[in-house]
């Protein structure tokens, strides 16, 4: 029989929903119908348990499968790392948006009020361009697609302190980022097995060695970080 | 599930070239997305190698993302298309004659009699000699746990069609769990 050309009556159109009942990814309507179905129908409570069943054996057959190498995502930032820089192509992009926004403000022929808007506007295209400029400079990352002599900032980066940690299930990027933030780190690697990203601690401004007390703050925000291991 | 507006978020953040939040939508998806397509093609090295692809395509396209769907749904849809056209290549697609043969054919294990006497173990193998056909649409609601409309979208097929061949994929299964000695007592 064609797929599309089943005659069905109401038990088999119920059973075609019951997949869908048991993950929980059905409409409104349709689980209410499953239920409607299954009070006038006790004995239909069998069929929902062997889709509950099939549930529970198709996540044994695929959680056996294991998982990607470590490598993998490695791999994945090697290859952006060895395309042409997006980034900075767009930012060079921006900026001729910019001057092009710039010479329109002298040469359209628009009103005042909308005038004054576009150069508002440009100014905060300014702003943003100066802070992403800040960031790379900052970062020193490969992203940023700069060079550093030997000894410079990106070799002390790579003896900095490192740690590796794992981000609570619900923590948003923004969450992240602030954590991170606020104890001087930045992701250098990650996730590798098991979820974790490796950080690297900036070198603190005294050259004291505080990654333990760094570390200790990263845990105390808890419903942020799952754990932390520290490393090298 | 992750939150799909957490991943949306990503996506805009990654067509902005942001590194990170492509390492986090990766720490996400990454292992249901190895797992889905390893179920495709059957090649530990092939899927890794499609995963790879599908994030950097995302990488170079996030911009073009339009939200219609769950990132999730996307990501799947992605991963489909390049596993079938890696098939297609091998000429792979299709009845996988050899592992429903692999099951009728060890019978006469001892070890295997004593697993068909555990259903639950029975069941896991009959969902391995189902056709890759049948074995996508079985992942596709119940371990990736999408939708009739998200199914339909990433299969590029009707949502009556989603439903129909989920409910023959099950009765191959009854079938093949009855050759197993099991009777599920459905259809």
């Amino acid at each position: 029989m064609n797929e599309e050309m089943m005659q069905l009556n109401e038990r088999e159109e119920i059973e075609m929903l019951v997949p869908f009942y048991v993950t929980g990814r059905i409409s409104t309507s349709d689980a209410l119908r499953v239920e409607t179905y299954l009070k006038q129908n006790p004995d239909f409570a069998e069929h929902i348990e062997l889709a509950r069943d099939e549930r529970a054996a198709t996540a044994a057959v695929n959680e056996a499968l294991g998982f990607p190498s470590a490598r993998a995502t490695d791999r994945i930032f090697e290859q952006i790392a060895s395309e042409p820089q997006p980034l900075l192509s767009r930012t060079l992009k921006e900026s001729r948006g910019l001057l092009a926004t710039v010479r329109d403000f002298f040469t359209a022929p628009s009103p005042v009020a909308v005038r004054y808007a576009a150069m508002a506007a440009a100014a905060v295209v300014l702003l943003q361009a100066a802070i992403v400029g800040t960031l790379m400079t900052r970062s020193g990352g490969p992203e940023t697609g700069g060079f550093e002599v030997a000894g410079g900032p990106k070799e002390q980066a790579a003896n900095a302190p490192s740690a590796l940690v794992a981000f609570q299930d619900g923590a948003t990027l923004a969450d992240m980022t602030r954590a991170l933030k606020d104890v001087g780190a930045t992701i250098v690697e990650g996730p590798v097995q098991g979820g974790f990203y490796r950080i690297r601690f900036a070198p603190s401004k005294s050259g004291a060695e505080d990654a333990p007390t760094r570390i200790a703050a990263l845990k105390a925000q808890q419903n942020i970080v799952k754990t932390v291991l520290p490393s090298r | 599930m992750t939150s799909s507006a957490d991943d949306a978020d990503l996506l805009q953040r990654i067509a902005r070239q942001d590194q990170l939040a492509l390492r986090t939508l990766i720490g996400r998806h990454h292992v249901r997305l190895y797992r889905f397509l390893l179920r495709l093609v059957r090649d530990e090295a092939m899927a890794e190698e499609l995963a790879n692809e599908v994030f950097m395509e995302v990488w170079r396209n996030a911009g073009r993302y339009e939200g219609r769907s769950q990132v999730g749904t996307w990501l799947l849809s992605i991963a489909r298309n390049r596993a079938i056209s890696r098939l297609r290549k091998r000429r792979e697609l299709g009845w996988d004659e050899d592992a429903a043969a692999e099951i009728a054919d060890e019978d006469d294990d001892p070890e295997v009699t004593t697993q068909k006497r555990d259903k639950a173990a029975a069941l896991r193998r009959c969902l391995e000699g189902l056709t890759v056909e049948h074995r996508e649409i079985i992942d596709l609601v119940y371990y990736q746990e999408r939708s009739v409309s998200e199914v339909a979208e990433i299969v590029g097929i009707p949502e009556n069609t989603v439903k129909t061949r989920l409910y023959y994929a099950r009765k191959k299964l009854s079938e093949l769990m009855l050759v197993q000695g099991v009777d599920r007592g459905w259809p």
